[in-house]
């Protein structure tokens, strides 16, 4: 008797009719927004364009192409971070250690060019492996050792703050050449530097997300651990390599933050990795795994920009643009379980009743 | 027809709990295989141990005449042997072709083919009859749908041998229909299939062969052609029992518990009973009946929809578990540990747990007068720990659930629901806890009985109703009762 693998060989189907073409068209779009990462972003992009239209109305100075770049130029370093991030959510993790990282890539950077002497370039290049090494410690912790990510990334976060301190002797590197200023300030083509990075990474990790194994197994690790497993997916594998991605993504953005200041801060990064966290969730990433997008998390970042850029404009002082910011975040958020709740329930009631009835 | 799998003089055991002993099954090349037999018979034990999920202590398994060992579930999938769980195992956020080709996937360089790849999952599941718009998110789908979406996945994984794991429990009759449909496609191309279902004549009507399992053992492997399903019955509940129980009633007239017309969201549909103090009342119905709805919903665990749940001589309905409890309801559940444990707390903070104005004055507890109280209790059940200060994960199933009751009787309880309590209990334990059962309502204390065991709710039950569908089917009373007509009932079929 032959394999059952000929039950495949022995399949044939009519293509599909103009109707059932036009029928499935018609359902495309129900699929589109059944999935809660595409809901979370089409209110995301609600937000944008409320909180735009508010800010245009409000302000002369917001809808300038002048002050547009410069939001973009702000928001750049929390976005690179926050994009790799996404995906190590994704896959289930968590990782609260970016802020050091960010301060430890500067650091190490900023003694590579005053101290050693390295040329720039790679002096920038040790930075951002610095930041590769933080992300393979926090993998050895979670996925070596299984400590939750929780407590493994806030226990990398207080170290990496501490080394990075320890590094420069408890203030900025002294003796960094001028030029360690330029990478900040420099401009590919008419866009600035870190906004073509934020660009590139975002493009790269989206590829990453939507077209390669690496981010399947990253939603079914963190979807259902279970069955990823049964599934023969390799959970740790994938973990791994999204933390390296963190820390290396992290390091970017630390070197930016840190050449913009002309020196590496072991200060730097205070609270930074709030801001990618509170992103990374406004964007529709759970908290939970298994759901989360990358282009969600960059909607959701310009969201925080323009938030802040517009509230500055208007002459609100910065303690008060916090309390709106979690007001946003909590009220965004919240208000899509809730209603994801309700909706559950309406659901189940409407197959009950049909199953009584049927 | 060629031998595809054998199982010879099968064993397993769970600490002192042999669930089962030699078991035998031979399932061939193009044939639909039945697996009958009353819940703790050893079925899931056996599925687990083919699919890899668990190892056998002896025994030997062929598949295709080849001596098999699995160590792990990745193993028995490369094996050819593909396992639908009852609770359906897919990514809840992936869409439907990203399940169906979840594991093997094909890719270039890391890059996802996934155009090449939807062909064929659409070629499979349209072969299977199923025009599943492959962008669907797995969350968004019906039991039915789910469970068709893995079937194609089994396809894609090469299988030889598909074990379904009670596949209707969820599923509406066409759906059902269709289900057959397609395992007789599947059996026509030359796959082996194990069913395992309760619905006895929907099993036998789509099958070739059957085997029954009692007590972790084979009892019969049968054509299903022409077999009548009280034949099917008596194999699967034999005729011997182990236990002795009371014959006499402790039913006094004044009733505790009143219920009317009870529905609720989990399914149940104009439930009507009433319990009488001293009375031990038998609930009885097939897995999805509504036996533990029926029991959250008195306690008030669960939303009420209709109807209401009174104690004697209250006029509100109970409502909450809060209000149950300060009533004098004691709810056992059927998750012991999930649902009636703290599993990291004492056997002393398990104990006390439920009726703490018992040992405390505003709010301050009196330590000395709750160690009283609990040790009493636990000398008085006999719990076997290391002392009170014991976590309670570390006793044995039946100690545990001696905890469980002990929480309940002190202080004393006018209902106690029993939601299965015997399951994954020792013999010398269920013993007791039947002669308790028999203590309890001596003293008027009124039970009411779930459990999935014919004999156990035949032989404590002075009245026995039998759930179907979230309704009750029948009610017996004691002396009238059969486990034939009990299992009639409970498969909806007439009394």
């Amino acid at each position: 008797m032959s394999k059952p693998t000929s039950i495949n060989e022995k399949l044939t189907v009519a293509p599909a009719t103009r109707t059932e073409r036009l029928v499935a068209y018609r359902g495309s779009l129900r699929t589109w927004i059944a999935r809660p990462t595409n809901q979370t972003f089409a209110r995301n992009i609600g937000i944008l364009l409320a909180v735009g239209i508010v800010f245009s109305l409000t302000t002369d100075r917001f809808l300038t192409v002048e002050n547009l770049t410069n939001v973009l130029r702000q928001v750049s370093f929390v976005g690179i971070a926050s994009c790799a991030v996404t995906l190590v959510m994704v896959a289930g993790g968590l990782d609260l250690s970016v802020g050091s990282v960010v301060a430890i890539a500067g650091v190490v950077a900023a003694k590579f060019a005053a101290e050693a002497g390295w040329p720039l370039p790679a002096a920038f290049a040790m930075g951002i492996l610095a930041g590769g090494t933080f992300g393979s410690l926090n993998a050895f912790l979670v996925v070596g050792l299984r400590i939750n990510p929780v407590i493994s990334t806030l226990g990398t976060l207080y170290m990496g703050r501490g080394l990075a301190l320890l590094l420069a002797g408890g203030e900025p590197v002294k003796g960094v050449p001028l030029a360690f200023n330029d990478l900040a300030t420099s401009t590919i083509g008419p866009i600035s530097t870190p906004v073509a990075i934020f660009v590139i990474v975002a493009a790269v990790l989206l590829l990453i997300e939507r077209k390669t194994l690496l981010g399947r197994w990253a939603v079914a690790s963190g979807g259902n651990t279970e069955a990823a497993r049964l599934s023969g997916i390799p959970i740790d594998r994938t973990r791994i390599t999204l933390y390296i991605l963190s820390g290396l993504a992290a390091g970017i953005a630390g070197i930016f933050i840190n050449s913009r200041v002309a020196t590496g801060d072991p200060n730097s990064g205070v609270g930074f990795e709030f801001d990618v966290i509170v992103a990374v969730i406004l964007g529709g990433t759970a908290l939970a795994g298994g759901q989360g997008t990358i282009i969600g998390t960059v909607v959701a970042v310009f969201i925080l920009g323009v938030l802040g850029n517009g509230l500055n404009l208007l002459g609100v002082e910065s303690f008060s643009q916090y309390v709106v910011k979690g007001i946003l975040l909590v009220f965004a958020v919240g208000i899509g379980e809730v209603f994801r709740g309700t909706r559950r329930t309406l659901t189940r009631l409407g197959r009950l009743s049909s199953l009584n009835s049927g | 027809m060629r031998e595809l799998l054998a199982v010879e003089s099968l064993s397993k055991s769970y600490g002192g709990v042999r669930a089962l002993r030699s078991a035998e099954l031979d399932v061939r090349a193009g044939e639909i295989h039945a697996l009958l037999g009353e819940n703790g018979a050893g079925k899931s034990t056996l599925v687990k141990i083919l699919a890899g999920a668990t190892t056998r202590d002896s025994g030997e398994i062929r598949l295709d005449g080849v001596p098999v060992d699995f160590r792990s579930r990745a193993e028995s999938m490369h094996s050819g042997i593909s396992v639908i769980f009852q609770h359906a195992n897919l990514i809840p956020q992936l869409t439907v072709a990203e399940n169906v080709t979840l594991g093997v996937e094909q890719s270039r360089f890391g890059f996802l083919r996934d155009s090449a790849q939807r062909r064929i999952v659409r070629d499979v599941l349209a072969r299977l009859g199923s025009g599943i718009d492959l962008n669907r998110v797995a969350a968004s789908l019906r039991s039915a749908e789910r469970q068709l979406v893995e079937i194609a996945r089994a396809l894609l994984h090469d299988s030889r041998l598909l074990i379904l794991d009670e596949p209707t429990a969820s599923l509406g009759s066409d759906e059902v229909t269709h289900l057959h449909l397609v395992l007789a496609q599947l059996r026509a191309a030359g796959l082996g299939i194990i069913y395992i279902s309760h619905r006895i004549e929907e099993v036998l009507a789509v099958s070739d062969r059957f085997t029954v399992l009692r007590d972790g053992q084979t009892m019969a492997t049968r054509e299903a052609a022409g077999t009548r399903i009280e034949h099917v019955v008596s194999l699967m509940i034999g005729r011997d029992s182990d236990h002795v129980f009371q014959t006499t009633s402790h039913a006094r007239p004044d009733v505790v518990l009143e219920v009317r017309n009870l529905s609720t969201e989990t399914g149940l549909r104009g439930i009507t009973l009433t319990l009488h103090a001293g009375e031990v009342l038998g609930v009885y119905g097939l897995l999805g009946s509504g036996r533990t709805e029926l029991a959250h919903a008195i306690f008030g665990a669960d939303p009420i929809t209709g109807g209401d749940v009174h104690i004697a001589g209250s006029t509100r309905s109970i409502g909450t578990p809060r209000r149950a409890v300060r009533s004098g309801i004691g709810l056992v559940p059927e998750e012991r540990v999930l649902h009636g444990l703290f599993p990291q707390l004492s056997v002393l903070d398990n104990m006390s747990s439920a009726r703490p104005w018992l040992y405390s004055r505003f709010g301050v507890v009196n330590d000395g007068a709750r160690f009283r109280l609990v040790d009493a209790m636990a000398r008085r059940l006999g719990i076997k720990a290391a002392s009170l200060e014991q976590v309670v994960s570390a006793l044995s199933g039946g100690n545990q659930q001696k905890v469980v009751l002990g929480r309940w009787l002190i202080g004393g309880s006018r209902l106690i629901i029993l939601d299965d309590p015997t399951v994954g209990v020792d013999v010398g334990a269920k013993r007791e806890i039947y002669k308790l059962i028999s203590d309890l309502t001596s003293d008027g204390t009124a039970i009411l009985l779930m459990s999935s065991e014919l004999s156990e709710v035949i032989g404590l039950s002075d009245r026995v109703l039998v759930l179907n569908e979230g309704s009750i089917a029948a009610t017996f009373r004691r002396g009238q009762m059969s486990e034939e007509s009990i299992l009639r009932s409970a498969h909806g079929l007439s009394a």
